[in-house]
């Protein structure tokens, strides 16, 4: 014969009993020996659960090997060229697309946008003929070297400098993202049609005027990476709207969608330890 | 307010200068999100950084669901890499792990899919030679009864059970990978347990 209380038990081990009946529940569990017994059961099963099934004679590589096994394979997908790596579906869905014609300024367009977001990550390479181009520069001890080469001091300044080679006036806007992508900092700049120093948002330094006020501010926000953003655009950018659009979770992807059709290069940040401790707390 | 001389640096997204156990400690102490960030930007050691933290759970909710531990580690070696293709999909919400589990969901319901048309390969067990043996057959018979017992249960159910309780997930996040309403999971999850009692008793577990 089964207990009334069969199911109830169920609903104790999994935490869902409600509390107006946990006091009855728990008053039959304490008296009752065989729901005693089938709770302490249930909890043992649903414990291992957690653990991989025991097979005589085969074990989980180790953590360490599985996870190089891992970063071997994508790093050799990474090496692939991107053609390689298209998912077959994909091509079946560009070959619609080309069929459907106009598809080949479609395409061009799309490459150079890859172009443009491959250049844009970490160090930024030469890109081609009359497009713009950013660099983040490193000033320490009167040596400039690019960022990203290796730690930087709070005596550091860190220095954007861009070029429009085009014969058309370009405008260009800086900002950074803080870790849960708020906007901490933005500076436009003049449009520049030839190289172009700007102090650049996450400088550090021991000066007291407004800029370093500005840098401070960059560095203010959560905890973790900063992104460091430069945008050359052929229309105004105004720091205001970029604030407004790209505040909180999903802001650094958000950059791409809001200018996409201009030149976007960006730099990770990170401070050495946390803020609360930099700040001397 | 006054700064200390060293607050702020780089890490090198390429040219990788700083020592590695100091850019590991440091990797280690980002969240999932900001690792997913550095992930998307190429950082592989962030991305390996991610990936030990969260293989176990992965592997072992892979073993349980298909039954073995070699099958597993092939699963969830797909997991990270479907994982590291969509680094650039992800939105930093605080979602992690719903966005992990969703790539673990849809690659073990794939290979569910594949286990029901091709024919299980049967696995050799050695015969056991002392008591150590012994006792480790006794641990994996019980361990395969159970796992049987888990493979009879609906995939529905089971799904909701394994991520409840073998990748220890809540109700909401469930609900959110699975797309279903968070009563409906526990719902699930009730249902799993009950029959699980039902055949554990009849397997004598």
């Amino acid at each position: 014969m089964t207990c009334p209380f069969e199911l109830d038990v169920v609903r104790w081990v999994t935490g869902d009993t409600r509390v107006n009946e946990l006091a009855r529940v728990e008053g039959h569990i304490s008296e009752c020996a065989s729901c005693r017994a089938k709770a302490e059961s249930l909890r043992r099963m649903l414990s291992r659960l957690g653990e991989p099934p025991a097979e005589v004679g085969v074990k989980q590589s180790a953590p360490k090997v599985f996870v190089a096994r891992v970063m071997e394979t994508i790093e050799r997908e990474a090496r692939l060229p991107p053609k390689a790596r298209l998912h077959p579906g994909f091509l079946v869905a560009a070959g619609f697309v080309l069929a459907l014609g106009g598809a080949v300024g479609w395409t061009a367009h799309r490459m150079s946008e890859a172009g443009r977001a491959r250049q844009s990550i970490g160090l930024v390479r030469p890109g081609p003929e009359r497009s713009p181009s950013a660099v983040l520069m490193l000033a320490r001890d009167g040596q400039v070297e690019r960022a990203g080469a290796r730690p930087i001091r709070a005596s550091d300044t860190l220095v954007l400098r861009y070029s429009n080679p085009a014969a058309e006036p370009r405008y260009f806007l800086a900002f950074v993202l803080d870790a849960v992508g708020n906007v901490t900092w933005a500076r436009t700049a003049v449009e520049g049609s030839h190289d172009q120093a700007v102090p650049a948002p996450a400088v550090v330094g021991a000066q007291s005027d407004g800029e370093v006020k500005e840098a401070v501010a960059a560095l203010g926000g959560a905890n973790g990476p900063r992104r460091v953003v430069a945008v050359i655009a052929d229309r105004p950018l105004d720091p205001v709207d970029v604030r407004q659009r790209l505040q909180g979770y999903g802001a650094a992807r958000a950059v791409r969608e809001l200018f996409k059709d201009a030149f976007v290069a960006e730099w990770v940040l990170w401070p050495e330890e946390p803020l609360d401790r930099q700040d001397g707390k | 307010m006054e700064r200390g001389p060293s607050s702020a640096r780089v890490i090198p997204l390429a040219a990788n200068e700083t020592p590695a156990a100091s850019r590991a400690a440091l990797l280690g102490d980002l969240s999932d999100d900001e690792l997913m960030q550095l992930s998307a930007a190429d950082v592989n050691d962030a991305f390996a950084t991610l990936l030990l933290r969260h293989e176990r759970r992965v592997r072992n909710y892979c073993a349980t669901w298909c039954g073995s531990v070699a099958l597993s580690d092939e699963i969830a070696q797909e997991v990270f890499v479907d994982l590291w293709r969509h680094r650039h999909e992800y939105q930093s919400a605080g979602r992690f792990e719903a966005y992990l589990f969703t790539f673990v969901r849809n690659r073990c319901c794939s290979s569910h899919r594949k286990a029901n048309v091709e024919k299980k390969l049967e696995s050799y067990t050695p015969a056991p030679r002392d008591a150590n043996q012994l006792q480790q057959l006794l641990e994996s018979e019980r361990s395969q009864r159970v796992n049987e017992a888990i493979s009879r249960l609906r995939p529905k159910l089971r799904e909701a059970l394994l991520m409840r309780y073998g990748a220890e997930l809540d109700y909401h996040e469930i609900g959110r990978i699975i797309g279903i309403p968070e009563s409906t999971v526990r719902s699930r999850v009730f249902l799993a347990i009950c029959e699980l009692k039902e055949w554990a008793k009849e397997m004598g577990l």
